[in-house]
């Protein structure tokens, strides 16, 4: 059997599946298992290179999983953005596999199989809200990777794990329930259906009060997109191990949010529609106030996966103000931030559960003086920082730059100040954690103990993205040039 | 000579089975009732019992089969012509019911032996039984009958039966006694207040059928007696639904009774007497007369809307978790009348559907609860704690029950909901999308508390610190499992319920018309 | 000064309406009493009485039928059996919440307000042009006699073109039967006390015990007199209750009534003679074998005219050449059916609340 764009569609969940059941069943041989996942991940990255080629070329392969009658289908298209998505996904993915099988294995972790088994169903339902072609798709397979990453949050069992489960669990179904699917719902009744269409779907039929109402809808239904003041949930679910945060909290789920953000902007409403919405506007400025405050908070964290967390909020919310701004400019700066932040942010987490993982330490004011223990992971800390502070010639700066390029499109230019000011204040909590590292003296000698160096898979992956920030700076062009398509029809 | 009767007579048996499908699927589980308490152990009596069920889901399987060919199957008890005699009547309203009643009906059944061997004195169990096939045959009589007072008669068999039946959760808790007795309270007023609405319909038509009731009503005028005869109806059949606020006696009758009686009552009893509600609203009033379109906007829909929110919240706060499924139920009825009450046939469809998937979830629900009862002896949700560890297959199932409760997609849940929401929009009842997202929000937190406590606490664990794994039984899991993949079936292929539910409802809201 | 009179004048004021204005005034003060009295004891005399009443109401208004079935399972054995539940619980009714009162009463209200609002629009009483009088009501009067030739209409309609029906309340009846039967112990015995005790060993009570609980629950000196009327009276009773049975065709009777009438003497014969006495002359598990075997009997004569060809309950299967003889045979059989299984629960129901009663002293009544 040839392989076919359309057959690709369905490997991308067939894959993880298979994946899934091997790991399940390979359960009592560790190693096995672990060879399972890899071959698994590498499968479905090749699988997703296909793809993202056969899109490039103009393809927009297409598949309808179920037909349920009614106007409802869950089907599969996949265009340029979602092929970007699952590039993103599926690479950081493998990546992350083989950091999470050295993390796990390096903190002695109990249930490692249940922890992958789900870590395929994440990834899976990832690669669905990637290729969905309808917005009742997105919310299915948007629904389940917040069910399956739930036991990967709670992984470690105690009471903390399971009081910010709980939150996690809380903030996004309700939220996901009561405001997204109504969204949808509504998407359903008016424009007769949720299909993914350049242009959008509501040009011109509906009145601004029902955009409004569905703008705020979506926008706080998608709560992985963190905007305040459904953002709670991310800092609560830190206390998942490092892997997870890392992948889910840097990649997979909150990447799935503002994906998500940016999707039904260009294909539900329509960039013209959005961009002549006063709704639009209070979010946009919503946003920034997130950007801010997110910072803020950042500043304020001594613990380094909590304050990477809050980092996240602010980040997250450059995409969700591109969305709200919705010129061209500032939706590509936006789809672009998603890939650019995601290798910047996941570089970061994976230290930190390096430096976790090597001598247990969490507190950034416990890290001095680390440096010479751990080198290549400091180093690899220091290009991430610079990555998310956008500074070239790493990858972040090209979203922001983008981003101020779009604003001044718009009258609302001193949302501008909030990226600006935001940008400062990464370089005041980022920055000093990898100086110090190298700079100043461990305050206590136990945390200088020069042979708790961290197991080399949790070493390697976080130094390959940080090469890749460098690469992606280059390659910027490239990508802009594959995204192209999708931003043209709203111009 | 006689070898070739005796062919000839078995070939007329078969034949007479089919011929008399509509009768027999409520008769024989109505004489099989009275066959099995004579049926000395409970084994025997719940082999007996399973046989008869299974006779008649067959029957109304082969039923259904002709009704979505289009076909309406008529049939008059002792050749009686219409109206001199008692005539049932299958069209594609009630043989969704009837498949939907004999189907529970077999997978309570299946569910339950293990629990009514738990739960009930083994001298009583063929009775028990017994009343169970009664209380079946009752309810399907309810749905097959076009004939006014014959559901009167069928009503008062299912309605003792079930008293009876709940009556029985005395074993294990008294105040099984006191849920029964206030049951049988208020459903005898419910049925009272049906009789004699019955009754007044009889003084002014002379007739006793259905139909043909609808047409000598047809040709009347605004009449006194008509409307009293409407109000007595809907409340006495209103009370038998649990529509809000006339559904008092639900909550403790689902909750102190055996587990395979709570599991059956809550996916069909408040069924059949909707069901009927419909029949009545729709096909023997006249629907679109301005007291009709009055009591469904300014009565019906709004006790729709407080029930899907108060009840809702009742649920929320119930440590007891059938009592927690039973307020939802109440809620869930909400819905359904909300359905009903938006006068159009694509509310009345999907209120129909609702019906029908309600019924598969909560049957899901109920058993994975009588399950854990029997396992863990769960009553309140703090006893749930860890069953996520301690009976993963039951608390599986009864998450994705849980799912579909709240109408997640991919789940059967979602599409009724839906469709509600669709015909609500059509008619521009905003106000009730926004008690369909609220109630659908608290249906989060109660379905949530149960998930939690069974994934996110700890399990009870022996004195060595092992955890406790609990057998269930087999059958009972698999009757379990077939309602779980139902409620995930019809959510990607709900052609079968909803083709039925709307061709019913525009034949039921399109003879308006003529 | 002239004085309208508000009433039509051709309206039919005769001695039936005047006799009907008083029956139901009674009815309203003997109802009136029933919610007003705490005393059970009266409150179950009081339900007798009213069952009477509204008996010979039926009979004024010419529904001898539905007149004789209220007065022998109204005022007969339901006043029994409540007395039987009076006994195993208390004399007197604990004080209602006010809430309660005011509920009642509002719903009361409503309905009878639900009620009046419909008069206005019903046809006089005795109408003869009235839907139920013009309408299928009139096609059964004119088509018994060629159907089903008997003289009872009413027979001829619970019997044969209603027939279902009756099974179904046979049904109920049998369930009523069932949950008596599950709630209070399956051989009208509490297990564990003194009555689960086999008839033979009751013969040497404590010297404390009373002689009067001994009266009810084994023969005894005592009530000699009544003894010796009862042993007159039960053939009778027995006879007559065949009698009513076997004339359901002809005048007001049927197995229901049958079936109470025959229960209430073996009632009787238990209440001089003692239950233990009455178990053994008709064992509980055959009393329960009886209540099963009427629907078995009725469902049964069903599913006959299924195999002979016909429709559920089409008597004129039975013999096909001569369709009035077929309907005769059909209702004698049901009827039986129907008899049985009320003299069976009944009976069922009375061992269940006899097998429970406690230690009973004359002066206590």
């Amino acid at each position: 059997m040839n392989w076919t764009p359309e057959l690709g569609l369905g490997l991308l969940l067939i894959i993880p599946a298979i994946g899934c059941a091997g790991i399940v069943l390979a359960g009592k041989a560790p190693n096995f298992r672990d060879i399972i996942n890899l071959v698994m991940g590498t499968a479905l990255l090749v699988n997703v290179i296909a793809l993202v080629k056969a899109v490039g070329a103009g393809s927009r392969p297409s598949l309808v999983l179920a037909d349920i009658g009614g106007g409802l289908s869950l089907q599969f298209t996949l265009e340029p953005l979602g092929a970007l998505f699952a590039a993103l996904a599926s690479s950081l993915f493998l990546l992350n596999t083989l950091y999470g099988i050295g993390y796990m294995r390096g903190t002695n972790a109990k249930d490692q199989t249940r922890f992958f088994a789900f870590f395929a169903v994440a990834i899976a339902a990832s690669m669905g809200v990637a290729a969905s072609g309808n917005m009742l798709t997105l919310f299915v397979f948007y629904e389940i990777l917040t069910l399956s990453t739930f036991p990967l949050v709670t992984h470690n069992g105690d009471a903390k794990a399971k009081r910010g489960g709980r939150i996690y669990l809380t903030i996004l179904m309700a939220t996901s329930i009561g405001l997204l699917l109504p969204a949808v719902i509504a998407t359903q009744v008016f424009a007769g259906s949720t299909e993914f269409v350049a242009g959008g779907l509501f040009a011109g039929t509906l009145g601004a009060g029902i955009i409004g109402t569905l703008l705020v809808l979506y926008t706080f239904g998608i709560a992985k997109a963190a905007l305040i003041p459904v953002h709670m949930w991310l800092p609560n679910a830190m206390v998942a191990p490092t892997p997870v945060s890392a992948f889910l909290h840097a990649v997979a789920v909150v990447k799935a949010g503002v994906f998500t953000m940016v999707k039904i902007v260009v294909y539900l409403f329509g960039m013209d529609v959005v961009r002549d919405s006063a709704v639009a506007h209070w979010l946009a400025i919503l946003a920034a106030i997130t950007i801010v405050i997110g910072s803020l908070i950042a500043m304020t964290k001594d613990n380094l996966k909590a304050r990477l967390a809050w980092s996240t909020i602010g980040q997250l919310s450059y995409i969700t103000l591109g969305a709200m701004i919705a010129t061209p400019l500032a939706l590509l700066g936006a789809a672009l931030q998603i890939v650019m932040h995601a290798f910047g942010k996941i570089t970061l987490f994976m230290c930190a559960g390096s430096i976790y993982s090597s001598n247990h330490t969490t507190e950034v004011s416990k890290m001095n003086g680390m440096g010479k223990a751990m080198p290549m992971v400091f180093i690899a800390f220091f290009i991430g920082a610079l990555s998310i502070i956008g500074l070239p010639p790493f990858a972040g700066v090209w979203p922001k730059f983008l981003l101020f390029m779009g604003m001044t499109d718009k009258a609302d230019q001193w949302l501008v100040m909030a990226l600006i000011l935001s940008s400062l204040l990464n370089i005041v909590y980022l920055l000093p954690i990898s100086v110090n590292a190298f700079m100043k003296k461990a305050e206590s000698q136990e945390n200088n103990i020069a042979d708790a160096r961290p197991p080399v898979l949790t070493v390697l992956p976080p130094v390959l993205t940080a090469a890749a920030t460098l690469v992606l700076f280059f390659m910027a062009v490239p990508i802009m040039d594959y995204l192209r398509p999708v931003f043209e029809g709203g111009s | 000579m006689i070898l070739e009767s005796i062919g000839s007579s078995s070939a007329i048996g078969i034949d007479a089975l089919w011929s008399n499908a509509a009768a027999l699927v409520v008769v024989i589980p109505l004489i099989g009732g009275a066959v099995a308490a004579l049926l000395g152990r409970g084994r025997i009596a719940w082999a007996w019992a399973v046989l008869c069920v299974l006779a008649s889901f067959i029957l109304s399987l082969f039923m259904l089969n002709l009704v979505l060919g289009g076909e309406t199957i008529g049939y008059e008890m002792g050749n009686w012509e219409v109206p001199l005699g008692i005539a049932y009547q299958i069209d594609s309203l009630n043989a969704l019911i009837i498949t939907l009643v004999s189907a529970m009906a077999l997978l309570a059944l299946l569910f339950g032996l293990p629990t009514v061997e738990h739960e009930i004195d083994p001298k009583k169990q063929s009775m028990f039984f017994g009343t169970f096939l009664v209380c079946v045959a009752g309810l399907l009589g309810m749905a097959a009958t076009a004939d006014a007072f014959n559901v009167f008669v069928f009503l008062e068999i299912s309605s003792i039966s079930t008293y009876v039946l709940v009556a029985m959760g005395a074993k294990q808790n008294r105040q099984a006694l006191t849920a029964s007795y206030n049951y049988l309270i208020l459903g005898t007023i419910g049925a009272t207040f049906f009789v004699i609405g019955v009754g007044l319909l009889y003084m002014v038509t002379g007739t006793l059928n259905m139909s043909d009731i609808s047409s000598i009503l047809a040709g009347m005028g605004d009449d006194r007696v008509v409307r009293a005869a409407f109000a007595f109806i809907v409340i006495g059949l209103g009370l038998k639904t649990a529509m809000f606020p006339l559904h008092t006696w639900l909550p403790n009758a689902y909750a102190f009774s055996p587990s395979i009686v709570g599991m059956f009552l809550a996916s069909t009893a408040t069924k059949v007497a909707l069901y009927l509600l419909i029949r009545f609203l729709f096909s023997v009033f006249q629907t679109g007369s301005s007291f009709e379109t009055a009591m469904f906007d300014f009565v019906l829909a709004p006790m729709a809307v407080t029930a899907m929110i108060v009840c809702s919240v009742q649920a929320s706060f119930q440590p007891d978790v059938r009592r927690l499924l039973a307020y939802s139920s109440v809620a869930q009825v909400g819905y359904m009348l909300l359905g009903v009450s938006l006068g159009t046939a694509a509310g009345l469809s999907a209120g129909l559907l609702h019906l029908f998937n309600h019924a598969l979830m909560k049957g899901a629900l109920f058993m994975a609860i009588g399950l854990a009862g029997l396992g863990l002896g769960v009553v309140r949700i703090s006893e749930m704690r860890g069953m996520g560890k301690t009976m993963p297959f039951t608390a599986a199932g009864l998450t994705v029950a849980g799912l579909s409760l709240m109408g997640v997609p991919l789940t059967a849940g979602f599409i009724s909901k839906y469709y509600l929401v669709i015909a609500a929009l059509e008619r521009g009842w905003w106000w009730a999308v926004v008690a369909i997202v609220v109630s659908s929000v608290l249906a989060i937190f109660y379905v949530g508390k149960m998930i939690e406590a069974m994934y996110l606490h700890e399990p009870a664990k022996h004195a060595d610190g092992s955890v406790m794994k609990v057998k269930t039984p087999v059958l009972s899991l698999i009757a379990l499992y077939i309602l779980v993949l139902a409620n995930v079936w019809f959510f990607f292929d709900p052609s079968l319920p909803f083709g039925l539910a709307e061709t019913a409802a525009s034949a039921l809201i399109g003879g308006e018309g003529s | 000064m002239e004085m309208s009179f508000p009433v039509d004048m051709n309206l039919p004021i005769n001695l039936f309406t005047i006799l009907d204005m008083i029956l139901l005034s009674m009815l309203v003060v003997v109802a009136i009493a029933i919610v007003r009295l705490n005393n059970l004891f009266s409150v179950v005399m009081l339900f007798g009485v009213y069952s009477l009443l509204a008996a010979t109401w039926f009979v004024s208004l010419d529904a001898v039928d539905v007149a004789f079935t209220e007065a022998a399972v109204g005022a007969g054995i339901s006043t029994v059996l409540m007395l039987g539940a009076m006994l195993l619980t208390s004399r007197r009714a604990l004080p209602t919440t006010p809430l309660r009162h005011w509920t009642a009463l509002l719903v009361v209200t409503a309905t009878g307000v639900a009620l009046f609002y419909a008069t206005y629009d019903m046809p006089m009483f005795g109408d003869a042009n009235s839907p139920a009088n013009s309408y299928v009501g009139l096609e059964y009067m004119t088509r018994t006699i060629t159907d089903i030739s008997v003289p009872n209409v009413v027979t001829a309609v619970l019997a044969s073109y209603r027939g279902f029906d009756t099974f179904g309340e046979v049904v109920v009846v049998l369930t009523a039967g069932f949950g008596v039967m599950l709630i209070l112990g399956i051989d009208g015995t509490k297990p564990g006390s003194e009555n689960s005790e086999p008839a033979g060993k009751k013969e040497k009570p404590a010297k404390n015990s009373s002689v009067a609980s001994e009266a009810i629950k084994s023969p005894s000196n005592h009530h000699v007199v009544l003894g010796v009327i009862a042993k007159m009276l039960i053939p009778l009773i027995v006879v007559y209750a065949l009698y009513v049975h076997f004339h359901g065709d002809y005048g007001p009777g049927g197995g229901f009534q049958a079936g109470v009438i025959f229960a209430s003497a073996v009632i009787l014969y238990s209440l001089i003679f003692g239950m233990a006495e009455t178990r053994r002359a008709l064992p509980p598990a055959l009393v329960r074998f009886c209540s099963i075997l009427g629907v078995l009997i009725y469902g049964g004569l069903g599913l006959v005219t299924i195999i002979m060809g016909g429709k559920f309950l089409d008597y004129n299967m039975l013999d096909t050449h001569d369709t009035i003889h077929a309907q005769h045979v059909g209702i004698l059989i049901i009827e039986l059916g129907v008899l049985v299984t009320v003299a069976g629960v009944m009976l069922s129901i009375y061992y269940g609340f006899a097998g429970r009663y406690r230690d009973l002293k004359d002066q206590n009544w």
